[in-house]
């Protein structure tokens, strides 16, 4: 059964303004004082908050995502997990993870665990896409945006078998960069 | 591979088969693993795309960065009440500039709270230009024909928040108080970001008609946890 602060994860899928605040007002400060206390400014903590809360957004309205432990834990990991690969990358290497110190839930670590893969699957989805021609990713954003295939064809001026077709090779195209890449082989089954 | 399966795995997932034929390929499923993988790569391709051009995720991400930017902005007002050596730095200050610019300072003025910032509209896909034609409007000042362009966009989208609270500042700065007070009041009654702000503006537009003690009665009832809430204090100390 999912734990009572599902509530969250509810809201994000809901736009639900009142308890995004909330999400702000009491998990914020654990991640603003940890960035600042390492090497990170208030506008850092501010983007890693929100690219941390969109990740759980994408897995929650496309994987289903289940919270089976506090979402405290859960967001404060990722965000400290997350904010480290950032210095990694910004000083190339000379940071070291900290050890995790003190007791977390096994729960947690699993939960934190999907969602990194999760993230890196994204990623990787992301980049094939952006290799594609402007042909493709345009034909791709309509077709997703608008939900009528005819309309898409209509708007293209092309006709509606051709516009299926291509778009099905646009997607064949990705799936075959992406079984083709080097991470994929440790992502696929998630 | 990819590409001699891709339409029926299209075909499949649109439930554009017949039934014979959605029988027969998932009992192919079933018996293929190499295509069970291409189609599940397939799937979750289509839903990552789904996802990523989706309005619901646009409309979140535009309410996480203004989320963040209120409660960021809010942050700041507290840390500086909690340093004393700022009250000392300011007392200074307005020694310096002496007991008539003080004055001058502590007088109200519309100018000082009214909206000044450039606005930004999310770009939607279907008919992007009426949000553009509405942003240029605002942004050059052009109050009465941003609000043609607002009521355009709100016969479509009635309950998009954002551009009724624009329309909103509009109305108060062509000074339509009636229809502003109307607007603000409407988003009080919801649950959006914009409910603190409406109320803000509300008494700011009551302070434009000089009517005193009605902006005072609405600004005091700000919740110091609002972003609005210095601002409304210091413009009620101005006005007492």
């Amino acid at each position: 059964m999912a734990h009572a602060d599902q509530k969250y994860i509810e809201a994000l899928l809901q736009n639900n303004h009142l308890l995004i605040s909330e999400i702000y007002s009491r998990f914020a400060p654990k991640v603003v004082s940890f960035v600042c206390k390492n090497n990170g400014s208030e506008p850092e903590a501010r983007d890693l908050i929100q690219e941390v809360l969109l990740i759980i957004y994408d897995q929650a309205k496309t994987k289903n995502l289940q919270l089976t432990c506090p979402f405290d834990a859960y967001f404060f990991l990722i965000c400290k997990r997350k904010w480290y690969s950032i210095l990694q990358k910004k000083y190339r290497n000379r940071v070291t993870e900290e050890p995790v110190t003190g007791f977390i839930a096994e729960s947690v670590e699993e939960q934190v665990e999907e969602t990194a893969l999760f993230e890196e699957k994204n990623k990787l989805f992301e980049t094939v896409f952006e290799k594609l021609g402007n042909a493709c990713k345009e034909l791709l954003k309509l077709t997703f945006s608008i939900s009528s295939m005819e309309e898409v064809a209509k708007k293209m001026g092309v006709s509606y078998g051709y516009a299926r077709k291509k778009k099905s090779l646009c997607i064949a195209q990705l799936t075959k960069w992406v079984r083709e890449s080097s991470a994929y082989n440790q992502l696929k089954n998630h | 591979m990819e590409e001699k399966n891709a339409l029926l795995f299209e075909d499949y997932l649109q439930k554009k088969l017949s039934e014979d034929e959605r029988i027969a390929f998932e009992k192919k499923l079933k018996e293929d693993a190499v295509l069970n993988e291409a189609f599940l790569n397939y799937k979750q391709l289509s839903i990552f795309l789904k996802n990523k051009f989706s309005k619901e995720r646009a409309a979140l991400q535009k309410t996480l960065s203004q989320t963040g930017e209120d409660y960021f902005s809010s942050q700041k007002q507290k840390v500086f009440r909690l340093k004393p050596w700022h009250y000392s730095i300011a007392a200074s200050v307005l020694l310096l500039f002496g007991v008539f610019l003080y004055m001058q300072n502590n007088r109200f003025s519309y100018n000082d709270y009214a909206f000044s910032q450039t606005i930004t509209l999310v770009e939607r896909s279907n008919d992007m230009k009426v949000y553009k034609n509405a942003e240029t409007a605002f942004n050059t000042k052009n109050y009465k024909e941003a609000i043609r362009y607002f009521n355009q966009i709100l016969k479509i989208e009635p309950t998009n928040f954002e551009i009724l609270f624009y329309k909103g500042i509009a109305l108060v700065e062509t000074d339509s108080f009636t229809a502003a007070e109307l607007v603000f009041t409407k988003l009080q009654e919801t649950n959006s970001i914009y409910k603190n702000k409406a109320l803000f503006y509300l008494g700011l537009s009551k302070l434009k008609q000089k009517d005193y003690k009605g902006g005072k009665a609405i600004l005091s009832t700000i919740p110091a946890s609002a972003a609005e809430y210095k601002k409304a204090q210091e413009i009620l100390k101005k006005i007492d």
